[in-house]
């Protein structure tokens, strides 16, 4: 299983010169199988070299793209994926559907080239491309590999992708704030101690489901936006901090996990800062971790 | 005019509208970036449209939770405020019951909301002087609030028919055996048939599918019969809608499975105006 970064930041694409060493496009992922082809998570602006490169492997480019949510920093490279502007191309797009709104991922993905945002709409796609919504559990299974999704925490509808093929399981989580017990500190809350209490267990379950769900991965790419400072003032944002991965890699039992999705702030001077710190304390801690950066590779074998 | 569930249902996809006297408060808190989440919870719990929203959200099937959550702070705590928000803001685009919807406004649509919220501070108010286990008493309000969803729907949806049956009211006495003759279903039926469609907990559609019958014998035996007896102290109190135009007795099988006496009923009456009062002051903006 090889896996490719080409898109890395999260929130909005960040071009400067300060931003080259871990890069400014946002999030999108390849994962190339030895045995049952290649999966895209995201479709960020990195998408679009991702498209660029599945091209040069050689046609039809057959391959599925899993949408972790809809905000824009993770769809918004879709209208340039040139191979889905290519008849013969096969293109299989999963992805959450609005909760709220009831709408499609479908539905979504051609809101973004309406007539006043972009010059080619969905429809006009030469590829053959089929749309799926993801729910909860096993969302494909076929004989070389099983795709399953997990719900997170964010401000919509989001989740974490883990697929399992070629012996190896790899996670590609989505954004995500570790759930909490929204009503502490709350200061216009009247609920007595024991309520509280109750509420703290129903979110602990909650980050117990995902736990569960990361437990056995060979390795997992998750959100890390933020040190635990920082999150401190965008409690609600619906973003991880380092500290709170390294919680949830320990509860999960993990030995290997990426932390992407960098805060747009955060320059290659503070990013590489920050790699070391965190590696050493994830060594002290018997996890490998590693930042994500715009044309690493990893392999599982 | 009869009308069959299939037709209730397809139509109830079409959504329903929030309700007028919580609309402006759930505005101005969805609206409000640094809104408290207890705040918020607070005016959804005094709405059964919303709440019973959040309910289809939380159980629907794109989540894979295994047991039905039935706690309104759990499904916020789970959904997270800004899907609250939203959910909240994009039922209030679709406009109020009563005031943009249909020719015929079929009864108060305040004093529907009086009586849905009564009923849940009422099964409340027994729950806790029953000593029911705290941690499930609030679940006894949620069902009360939402158990007559399928008279707002039916109102909704086919107010021409639901005008007839209150008018034949004085002529035949309960709501609910009227609408059988008159429309070929009733909204304790589809109040069920709703709440199965919603994916909304087994306590929530027993509640609204039984909440007439003080002899029920079946599963959530105690929340549907502290819901119907709710129900009933609160139309012989005449706190908000009541279409029943006879005085309903209770019944002593009902108060024997509760373990209770005739004086529940003012023992509840004590409290019930003063919280119905304070969520008023609350709704005020």
């Amino acid at each position: 299983m090889k896996i490719t970064y080409f898109g890395v930041r999260g929130s909005i694409p960040t071009p400067g010169k300060e931003l080259v060493k871990y890069g400014g496009n946002t999030s999108c992922m390849l994962v190339e199988t030895d045995s049952a082809g290649d999966f895209i998570f995201d479709a960020g602006t990195g998408i679009r070299e991702c498209g660029n490169y599945l091209m040069t492997k050689g046609s039809p480019v057959d391959t599925k793209l899993f949408i972790s949510h809809t905000h824009w920093d993770h769809i918004q490279g879709f209208p340039f994926f040139v191979p889905s502007y290519i008849p013969g191309n096969k293109l299989k797009v999963f992805g959450p559907p609005s909760d709220v709104q009831k709408l499609t991922i479908k539905d979504i993905m051609a809101m973004q080239t309406n007539y006043e945002y972009f010059p080619v709409r969905v429809s006009q796609l030469g590829a053959d491309i089929d749309y799926t919504d993801t729910a909860e559990g096993i969302i494909i299974e076929e004989d070389k590999f099983k795709i399953s999704a997990c719900k997170l925490n964010h401000p919509v509808n989001c989740f974490a992708y883990k697929i399992e093929c070629d012996g190896k399981t790899f996670v590609y989580g989505g954004d995500h704030e570790a759930y909490r017990n929204i009503y502490r500190g709350d200061e216009s809350c009247d609920f007595d101690e024991e309520f509280l209490l109750e509420l703290d267990a129903n979110a602990d379950s909650q980050n117990q489901k995902i736990a569960d769900f990361l437990t056995g991965a060979d390795l997992v790419s998750w959100d890390a936006q933020y040190t635990e400072e920082e999150y401190l003032a965008k409690v609600g944002w619906g973003h991880s901090s380092y500290e709170s991965d390294i919680k949830l890699a320990k509860s999960a039992k993990l030995k290997r996990m990426i932390f992407s999705h960098h805060d747009p702030i955060s320059h290659d001077d503070v990013l590489t800062e920050r790699e070391d710190k965190y590696k050493k304390i994830g060594l002290e801690n018997d996890i490998e971790i590693v930042f994500s950066k715009e044309g690493m590779i990893v392999e599982l074998n | 005019m009869e009308y069959t569930i299939e037709e209730v249902l397809s139509k109830v996809e079409s959504e329903l509208p929030s309700l007028s006297p919580t609309s402006a408060k759930v505005n101005q808190l969805a609206n409000d970036i640094n809104c408290a989440p207890s705040e918020l919870t607070r005016v959804i719990k005094l709405d059964p449209v919303l709440s019973m929203k959040v309910m289809r959200l939380v159980n629907s099937s794109y989540i894979g939770t295994p047991n039905k959550v039935v706690s309104l702070e759990k499904a916020i705590i789970m959904l997270g405020m800004n899907t609250i928000k939203n959910l909240a803001l994009s039922a209030a685009v679709l406009g109020q019951f009563a005031r943009t919807h249909g020719k015929v406004e079929v009864f108060s649509i305040d004093e529907f909301w009086v009586h849905s919220l009564s009923v849940g501070v009422t099964a409340k108010g027994i729950a806790v002087h029953r000593g029911v286990d705290k941690r499930i008493v609030e679940d006894y309000f949620i069902a009360g609030l939402g158990h007559t969803m399928g008279l707002l729907v039916e109102s909704f949806f086919y107010p021409e028919e639901i005008m007839e049956v209150v008018e034949m009211a004085p002529k035949m006495g309960i709501i609910a055996a009227e609408e059988y003759a008159l429309c070929g279903l009733n909204h304790c039926v589809v109040g069920k048939a709703l709440a199965d469609k919603w994916g909304l907990p087994d306590t929530l559609s027993m509640v609204m599918e039984h909440h007439h019958n003080q002899e029920y014998d079946g599963t959530h035996k105690e929340l549907v019969l502290t819901v119907a007896l709710a129900d009933i102290i609160c139309k012989n109190n005449n706190l908000g809608l009541c279409l029943d135009k006879v005085s309903l007795p209770i019944e002593d099988v009902l108060l024997d499975t509760l373990g209770l006496d005739e004086n529940i009923e003012s023992e509840m009456m004590k409290s019930i105006k003063t919280e119905i009062d304070k969520s008023l002051e609350f709704l005020k903006i």
